[in-house]
């Protein structure tokens, strides 16, 4: 058996139970179907038969209290949802980067990363730090630049990433780890890896299929 | 202008189909339910509107504003 396939069984089982995105369902599910009841039967059988007092604190709760808990309960489950690889996943232009992750054969870092279980709960954003409901803005930016692409199918292939990958992303986990802790190289530049003078990619490859490698993202008439 | 019960109609009408429009996005995340998601928010927005617009009219046709 690999070490990979250790490793990977060594790492710690996903917790079970309720989760914060299922309550956030619930909620959401719950203050959707009472407000819609309730406004439909306020406004369309009960209205001419109740006090008008009553039909405005009515309208209050249906028009503004249930529809805010519910927008707060589907936003929050949207973006526990989001976490997933899954739900990464679900925009087809992933696939080359996805069906990496899962090759067991692909010695990319992400896929190695993916197998050992180092992803807790195979987050892509184990990795993507600024995404999450509490992620930067420039995340929040690129991703619904991305989203307008995709949903117009305006995206130019083949895709190219123009940002740049902070080496904190690495850090966050490798910086105290002693199999990063323990190599020369990493003491000598510590301070270029800090300041992002030099990526962690120059020495250890690109963490998904390089351009040349993988698939269009596109089946083209024309390619 | 409409009158205040049918600004508070459409307010009405509206929310149900923006919160309608959320509930895609409860089951699966998808491109397209989150375009459902967002256009949902925005038809929630403007019922609120409507209402507010709705609910100062009579105020001022009562002559409480």
């Amino acid at each position: 058996m690999s070490a990979w396939a250790v490793w990977a069984m060594a790492a710690p089982e996903p917790p079970h139970g309720a989760t914060l995105g299922g309550a956030l369902e619930m909620v959401a599910l719950g203050c959707i179907a009472v407000a819609v009841l309730g406004l439909l039967l306020v406004e369309f059988v009960f209205k001419s038969s109740m006090a008008r007092s009553t039909y405005r604190w009515t309208l209050l709760l249906g028009l503004f209290v249930l529809p805010g808990v519910a927008l707060m309960g589907t936003t929050g489950h949207m973006f526990e949802s989001m976490k997933t690889v899954e739900a990464c996943h679900s925009c087809h232009v992933m696939d080359p980067f996805v069906g990496d992750m899962h090759d067991p054969r692909s010695a990319t870092l992400a896929a190695r990363h993916y197998r050992s279980g180092a992803i807790p709960d195979k987050q892509c954003y184990a990795c993507h730090t600024g995404y999450g409901i509490f992620g930067t803005v420039e995340a929040k930016r690129d991703g619904l630049r991305h989203w307008l692409l995709y949903v117009t199918d305006t995206w130019k292939d083949p895709l190219t990433y123009k940002g740049t990958y902070p080496n904190a992303n690495c850090l966050a986990c490798h910086a105290t780890a002693p199999t990063f802790t323990r190599v020369d190289s990493h003491k000598a530049l510590s301070t270029q890896l800090a300041n992002d003078e030099m990526s962690c990619f120059t020495c250890h490859g690109l963490p998904h299929p390089a351009r040349p490698t993988r698939a269009p993202t596109r089946v083209t008439a024309h390619p | 202008m409409p009158s205040s019960d049918k600004l508070t109609r459409a307010a009405v009408v509206l929310c149900v189909v923006g919160l309608l429009l959320l509930l895609p996005i409860l089951s699966a995340v998808r491109a397209s339910f989150v375009g459902f998601y967002m256009l949902g928010s925005l038809l929630l927005l403007l019922s609120i509107t409507l209402y507010v617009v709705a609910v100062v009219r009579e105020l001022r046709r009562g002559g409480a504003l």
